[in-house]
């Protein structure tokens, strides 16, 4: 939600810059900065401007709240009517893995119970104020999500809630003081995404690498693509039936956008932590050796595939691939000549990649190794045999 | 002479057995060639890839087919990730401009007709600095009683 905004404000160009790169910094600037139910009420516009549950159900907003939503500075900047201009879940499940929250969480308790990092500039101040409030709950003339409540406070509860739910995975990590997480663990999960996710990976790296196979066999097995992808989907698709989890989302989205952003410049408040880097998970690692707590080790990973994941997997969920025929828009960069559609290869690439690096697991090399039965051992003569054979070779 | 006549038709017949036994060999090695593809290498060798590709075209029966997608599915994708494109930073610093905070009871530093002051321009929005004041540093300034 934050990065659309941001790229909504820079399209406007209300500044007038001069390049697109200035009018990009000048969005940012003006989102980083700005008052905390400024940003609240532009979620409201956005979940409302979606129409979550079908145009035939009505927006989810009252009266009252459409018309403090239209009051926000960022009412200007709406998304078109039914477009969801969020992030998907697997964007903040990436970018949460960073432990960028937790490291947030210690940034904010230090610059608002001392002065141990030092005086926060303006620009910091207001950016902790938008953090307390976005992140941590600060209360606020309306509660900001309606995602948490006295039912579910924390608010990273009800996120690693979600993840359970949507991926079947928890966070790589436990509390801020290194405990088991507490949070309601649904039965109803998708255990099995995982499983799905990797295999199809596999296979899409296998059609990428057979894309410019202009003689012999073609690998591709877009048929096996095609069944992995609409398996993925039926599996998304069934935790998102009438739209749930959609609100836990772009909270979610909004929650981790705000600190992608954050890092993806050097910012004030990476300014005032003396973090200057040239890199969002670099950033992430100086702020974390301040405040004493290691970021995650494949940071740089997550930060590097959490937009193209999004992409992907909303594509996936959205049914665009409809039969074998058409999945080739998971692999390839452009639509093959005279044919038409939608074309994410170079999203798929990066995914495969960096989520390998991420898990450790070669996607690149086959999934399913050969199951090897234990051997007998060799007699005592064949035994000095293969020794000598080895001793040979 | 019978006898070099005898010579002469054995040599011939020797000649005609060679050249039989030749002609079994060349056909034998075709054969072979074709088994092994290798005839496939001298023409690669002699006239370029493009007789390979012409070969081995009936296996691109095998390629995956590729069809066009609906127009209406295809521009709700397009249309879906359209609005999740997020902004992308150059990097480097903001440029966000501050100038000096005064403390409590301080005189102001802007004079009559200046930003936010009656019958003047609005103070600036959240986020931007006033351009009546000069920027600064972030740090406020000590003086007299205040210096620590």
């Amino acid at each position: 939600m934050i990065r659309q905004l941001a790229n909504r404000i820079a399209l406007a160009n209300p500044t007038g810059e001069p390049t697109p790169a200035g009018a990009a910094i000048a969005a940012a600037a003006r989102v980083l900065t700005a008052d905390p139910l400024d940003l609240i009420l532009h979620m409201e516009q956005v979940w409302n401007t979606a129409l979550p549950w079908g145009p035939g159900n009505g927006p989810p907003a009252g009266r009252a709240r459409a018309f403090l939503a239209a009051q926000g500075d960022f009412s200007g900047f709406p998304p078109a009517s039914g477009e969801v201009a969020w992030d998907h879940l697997g964007y903040s499940y990436v970018l949460e893995n960073t432990r960028a929250v937790q490291i947030f969480r210690r940034v904010v308790r230090a610059y608002r119970s001392g002065e141990s990092l030092g005086i926060p500039s303006v620009a910091t101040q207001r950016w902790l104020d938008a953090t307390e409030a976005l992140l941590f709950s600060a209360a606020n003339p309306f509660s900001a999500w309606l995602s948490t409540s006295t039912v579910r406070r924390e608010s990273e509860a009800v996120r690693r809630n979600a993840y359970w739910r949507l991926f079947g995975l928890d966070l790589a990590f436990g509390t801020d003081d290194n405990r088991p997480p507490a949070y309601d663990k649904a039965e109803a999960a998708n255990t099995s995404f995982v499983r799905l996710f990797e295999e199809l990976l596999y296979e899409l790296w296998r059609a990428m690498s057979n894309v410019r196979n202009i003689a012999g066999e073609n690998q591709a097995d877009d048929d096996r693509i095609f069944r992995l992808t609409e398996e993925l989907a039926e599996v998304l698709r069934s935790r998102r039936q009438t739209a749930l989890l959609s609100r836990e989302e772009l909270a979610a989205a909004t929650v981790l956008g705000w600190i992608e952003l954050a890092l993806s410049a050097d910012t004030p408040v990476v300014l005032d932590m003396r973090a200057q880097a040239t890199a969002a998970s670099d950033r992430l690692q100086l702020i974390g050796q301040r405040v004493g707590m290691a970021a995650h080790s494949k940071a740089a990973s997550f930060f590097s595939m959490a937009q193209e994941l999004s992409t992907f997997l909303r594509f996936i969920e959205s049914g665009a691939v409809g039969g074998p025929q058409f999945s080739w828009q998971l692999y390839l960069q452009q639509p093959p000549v005279g044919t038409t559609g939608v074309a994410i290869g170079n999203d798929t690439r990066r995914v495969i990649t960096e989520w390998a690096a991420a898990t450790g697991k070669d996607l690149k090399l086959n999934p399913r190794p050969i199951a090897v039965q234990a051997r007998p051992p060799a007699p005592a003569a064949d035994r000095r045999l293969v020794a000598a054979a080895r001793y040979v070779n | 002479m019978p006898e070099d006549e005898s010579e002469n038709k054995n040599i011939g017949e020797m000649r005609e057995r060679l050249a039989e036994l030749e002609r079994e060999n060349r056909d034998i090695k075709g054969v072979i060639s074709q088994i092994a593809h290798a005839n496939l290498l001298s023409d690669t060798l002699q006239r370029g890839f493009e007789c390979v590709v012409a070969e081995l075209q009936p296996l691109r029966d095998l390629a995956p087919k590729r069809a066009s997608v609906d127009p209406r599915i295809a521009d709700a994708a397009a249309g879906m990730l359209k609005a999740m494109e997020g902004v992308v930073l150059p990097g480097g610093s903001l440029g966000i401009p501050e100038v000096n905070v005064p403390f409590i009871g301080q005189p102001r530093e802007p004079v009559d007709g200046c930003a936010g002051r009656p019958g003047a321009a609005a103070l600036p929005p959240a986020g931007q600095a006033n351009p009546d004041q000069a920027p600064l540093s972030n740090q406020q300034r000590y003086s007299k009683g205040n210096r620590p």
